[in-house]
């Protein structure tokens, strides 16, 4: 197809100790991005020459304690515990890529021509492990693939010389004849999982505003609580010549100075706990949460709690404007 | 926070100009009368009252009788209904709220029955607090020191508590003596013209009471203020200059005595 600007096969299948085998060429190396449009980059050694090399993400390479040179042992299907090891064909670790924060420090990344490799010899094994799917693809010409690479492919990666030719070509490829084709665009597909996500996200920011207001009102009561004890202290700042002025400003300062300590020590928190979460999450999960400044819209918020604390402050000052407007001088206990 | 308080002193400096000189009268009630807001019969009905420059005057009474009324009164932090209070030549019924309230932080200290002090304030904090709302008072510890915090510590070295471990504690640990003594440094701090103590010894045992007064007395012979001492205990009275009991200024008899302390 003459939009086609680049496309990377990938073969899936098989893991190493629980980690993902890619069967791919250098186009992926070559053409794949991450992030902020960041291209792969190799940490250590090279990337894999011929049909025995492997190129390890980084937490593999961490986590199995590997280095250039070692040897691999792949084993059929996923899961940690697999009965069938590709015993007789090791892969040799030609490679080390550099931390991505993506699925692609948790794969092996071999070249198709070895997932070919140990499988001819599966199906020479057992011939009922065949792949339906190599057959048909072994018929068509993937130019773009290049030549003698393996046919068990799992999915390709197509980059477009344009944009606008997105659609035209996820038609053309759903409408093909020759085999069972499907065309997915990765960008449609996400945006449909966030509109899901985006519900809940939504609400979350109901709840968070309901615990806000929870604090709020609490903060409230706090302060209204405290201001019969308080009223001992109106009367010695009002007799040193203190303004009920003075003590309205300095109960609404007292709620504002909660209410900014407040939101000082969450985001603080936030970001602690997301700092101390963050590696465990990219173990575990294989998410990599960036911390970045807050965006405009949460420092819209934050600045809107702040001026709800000040708001909240007016009622137990405006109660205290009263109390210190009756009590004058005069201490009441 | 306090300094930042420290607003409108314009308004502050023009009241304090207000008084002219060389008036031997402190304090100048007459005809006055006053109502609490929802009261039909007045609270207060005094013909006459007057303190001289440097007078220390008993004002003895049982308590709930209007005595911290009058003094709130002296204080304009309440505003007679009729009649003039006059305290240095200034007619208090003539000011707004705010300009009584800087009045008052110029020219009157004053000192409760107990807890005059604020607990997250340091002692020195607490003895200076009456120069955060007064250049004017600010400006007459400058005469004796050459900062308030210096001053303070003069002050509270001549109350006897001028000990580095008394400055350090915090107010909460001091004693009842001690924290009254405090007061009264506060209330001495840049010489205000007028103290007013509301029943300032009833907390403390004869042994403190005496030293208080004794230390009050002197402190305030050396700024030449006056003082108005309201008390129960009527055997303290031979001390002062003149002693007079709230009945005999106060036309108001009765049970309103025991209700309107209560009345909000």
């Amino acid at each position: 197809m003459p939009q086609v600007k680049w496309a990377i096969p990938i073969s899936l299948g098989d893991t190493h100790k629980g980690y993902q085998v890619l069967g791919t060429n250098e186009n992926y190396y070559k053409h794949l991005q991450f992030g902020s449009k960041q291209h792969l980059s190799l940490e250590r050694g090279h990337w894999f020459q011929d049909e025995h090399g492997a190129v390890i993400g980084a937490e593999v390479a961490k986590a199995l304690g590997y280095s250039v040179g070692s040897s691999i042992v792949v084993s059929h299907g996923s899961g940690d515990i697999s009965f069938i090891h590709h015993d007789q064909h090791p892969f040799v670790v030609s490679g080390i890529l550099a931390r991505t924060g993506t699925p692609v420090d948790r794969t092996v990344h071999v070249s198709l021509a070895g997932i070919d490799g140990i499988h001819a010899e599966i199906n020479m094994r057992e011939s009922h492990l065949h792949d339906p799917l190599a057959d048909h693809l072994s018929h068509d010409d993937h130019t773009e693939l290049g030549e003698g690479e393996s046919p068990s492919i799992s999915a390709i990666f197509l980059g477009l010389q344009s944009r606008r030719d997105v659609l035209t070509v996820q038609r053309t490829l759903n409408n093909y004849q020759g085999e069972p084709l499907s065309a997915v665009i990765p960008a449609v597909a996400l945006q449909e999982l966030w509109k899901i996500v985006g519900t809940v996200e939504k609400s979350l920011l109901a709840i968070s505003a309901f615990v806000v207001l929870v604090g709020l009102t609490g903060m409230m009561v706090a302060i209204m609580t405290s201001l019969q004890e308080r009223r001992r202290e109106m009367a010695i700042l009002r007799a040193v010549g203190a303004r009920p002025a003075h003590i309205f400003a300095m109960i609404v300062g007292e709620a504002a100075f909660v209410m900014a300590a407040g939101v000082t020590l969450g985001v603080a928190v936030f970001y602690g706990l997301l700092l101390l979460a963050q590696p465990v999450i990219n173990s575990y999960l294989g998410l990599f949460i960036t911390l970045g400044t807050p965006s405009i819209n949460e420092i819209v918020v934050i600045l809107i709690m702040c001026l709800a604390g000040v708001a909240i402050g007016f009622i137990p000052g405006y109660r205290i404007y009263r109390y210190s407007l009756a009590d004058g001088m005069t201490v009441r206990v | 926070m306090l300094a930042s308080l420290n607003t409108g002193a314009q308004l502050r400096a023009a009241v304090s100009n207000t008084n002219s000189q060389d008036h031997s009268t402190t304090v100048d009630v007459s005809n006055v009368q006053f109502f609490w807001s929802k009261e039909t019969s007045p609270t207060l009905d005094i013909r006459s009252f007057t303190v001289e420059q440097g007078e220390k005057l008993f004002l003895e009474g049982p308590s709930g009788c209007g005595k911290s009324t009058f003094l709130s009164l002296l204080g304009g932090v309440n505003k007679a209904a009729t009649g003039t209070v006059s305290i240095l030549g200034n007619q208090l019924e003539n000011m707004s709220g705010a300009e009584r309230d800087s009045f008052r932080a110029d020219h009157i200290g004053v000192i409760f029955q107990m807890f005059n002090l604020l607990s997250y304030l340091s002692v020195i904090e607490n003895v200076t607090l009456p120069c955060m709302f007064s250049e004017h008072r600010r400006q007459r510890a400058f005469e004796n020191s050459e900062d308030i915090k210096t001053e303070a510590i003069r002050i509270l070295t001549r109350l006897e508590l001028g000990g580095l471990s008394i400055l350090k504690r915090p107010v909460t640990e001091l004693s009842v003596g001690q924290q009254q003594r405090v007061a009264a440094a506060r209330s001495l701090m840049g010489r205000p013209e007028l103290i007013i103590c509301d029943e300032p010894t009833s907390s403390l045992d004869p042994v403190n009471r005496e030293s208080f007064l004794n230390l009050l007395f002197e402190e305030c012979d050396k700024s030449g203020s006056s003082l108005i001492f309201a008390s129960h205990e009527a055997l303290l009275a031979p001390r002062f200059d003149r002693a007079i009991t709230f009945e005999e200024i106060n036309a108001i008899r009765g049970t309103s005595c025991t209700t309107n302390s209560e009345v909000q």
